[in-house]
């Protein structure tokens, strides 16, 4: 979805301030919270890219004035109000015990599948990211729809997360890393360029 | 600017919801928001494009949180305390801290009717020949201007075709910022929603758009 959370290419938010030191989390809340969620994920009652969808789909406003851990805790909310909580209880296996935090961490973050088709394009190949606005989730930026770009990088078949974060299963496609033209995408006479990680389906060939 | 204002194309407002029998003003403080900022516009001292830009560079949140005459509100406190007509003391406490300071025109209560009559044309005479005519196929750049434009971001290195030719008015892009009228050729530019957003249907998109927005299909 063509969400508040596609901001490239946004203007008016204001300089951007880094942190001097800037702790990884800001209050005991946020920690607790970011603990809850992984905990909660190796229950697998949802997909990475469901909660992602769930952090990104709300209104604009709302997104905007959510801190970043404020946002994971919303979306979070509505995970467990959509998919429950009740019922049944984890099984033993799906508790996530302290000594098995960093192994399951790893585990979970594994999104390469074995690809069930060729890949359509090579390093150097030219393409072009589509013109599609998908009203679920997608991981292609609206500021790259419509331009041409270049194969760099060959990423193999990953979990496509338009199908992943909507029940639709993971559906692998070949994901691969895109350079556009800094000049191209914003119409100036910039040298530098944008590298996105793209799946095939966003791409037609140039 | 990509700012707020420029919404085309993004999801997750929620539904229009119409309201049966909509009034003009949904409170009395919107009516007299309304009054005092077309009283402020005709004192001359910024003009209807300046005005819209200070609304469009609200920051996004606030833009986005607040309610159509609560925008107003907060853009006509901008204009005004971007030129000292108000300090933000005065607008926390309510009351004047300082001397007024003079403007050039004062819209008198019995000047109201003849001036909205009046309106605020903004055609012009044109500098140069129009450069399209109907029919013609046309471009839209894909620029990004730091500064004002009415040239909406999903439009941008779409195909169109001209349909009519409005004559020559006020460039916003330049007014917006004291640059002076600038004029230049306006144009009704008709889209496919294909083109502008690649699915099928039979529905266009019409949009003014002024000539240095758009270029030759070649």
């Amino acid at each position: 979805m063509n969400g508040a959370h596609d901001m490239g290419g946004m203007m008016g938010f204001g300089p951007v301030l880094p942190e001097p030191n800037e702790p990884v989390f800001h209050a005991p809340w946020e920690a607790r919270l970011f603990a809850l969620v992984v905990a909660t994920g190796e229950h697998g009652r949802w997909t990475l890219d469901e909660d992602r969808s769930a952090c990104e789909n709300r209104p604009p406003a709302e997104y905007l004035r959510l801190t970043y851990y404020e946002i994971w805790l919303a979306a979070f909310a509505k995970l467990l109000d959509e998919k429950g909580v009740s019922g049944s209880p984890p099984s033993p296996t799906q508790v996530l015990r302290p000594q098995n935090v960093a192994a399951a961490h790893l585990a979970r973050s594994e999104y390469v599948r074995e690809a069930p088709a060729p890949q359509k394009f090579r390093v150097g190949d030219k393409v072009r990211a589509r013109n599609v606005h998908p009203t679920g989730h997608t991981r292609l930026p609206r500021y790259l729809r419509g331009h041409a770009g270049e194969i760099v990088a060959v990423h193999g078949a990953h979990v496509f997360p338009d199908s992943n974060a909507h029940g639709g299963g993971e559906n692998p496609q070949w994901l691969y890393t895109v350079r556009f033209g800094a000049g191209e995408v914003w119409g100036n006479s910039s040298r530098d360029s944008i590298h996105a990680d793209l799946w095939e389906p966003y791409l037609a060939a140039l | 600017m990509n700012g707020p204002q420029d919404m085309g194309g993004m999801m997750g407002f929620g539904p229009v919801a119409p309201e049966a029998g909509e009034p003009r003003f949904h409170e009395e403080w919107e009516r007299r928001a309304f009054a005092l900022t077309l009283a402020m516009g005709a004192t001359g001292t910024w003009n209807i494009d300046a005005s819209r830009h200070a609304r469009e560079t609200l920051p996004p949140l606030t833009y986005w949180s607040s309610s159509y005459y609560e925008i107003w509100l907060e853009g006509l406190i901008k204009l005004m305390g971007e030129r000292g007509l108000v300090s933000a003391d005065e607008i926390r406490t309510g009351k004047s801290a300082e001397p007024p300071r003079g403007v050039a025109r004062v819209l008198k209560a019995d000047m109201v009717a003849g001036v909205l009559a009046k309106g605020g044309p903004a055609n012009r005479s044109a500098p140069a020949p129009a450069r399209f005519k109907p029919g013609d196929k046309i471009r839209i750049r894909n620029i990004h201007p730091q500064g004002h434009t009415r040239l909406p971001r999903y439009a941008h290195d779409h195909a169109g075709e001209i349909v009519r030719v409005h004559g020559c008015h006020v460039f916003p892009d330049s007014s917006a910022h004291g640059k002076g009228d600038d004029p230049h050729w306006l144009y009704a530019v008709r889209f496919s929603v294909r083109e502008l957003w690649g699915h099928e249907g039979p529905d266009h998109v019409h949009i003014d758009l002024w000539e240095p927005y758009l270029e030759a299909t070649p």
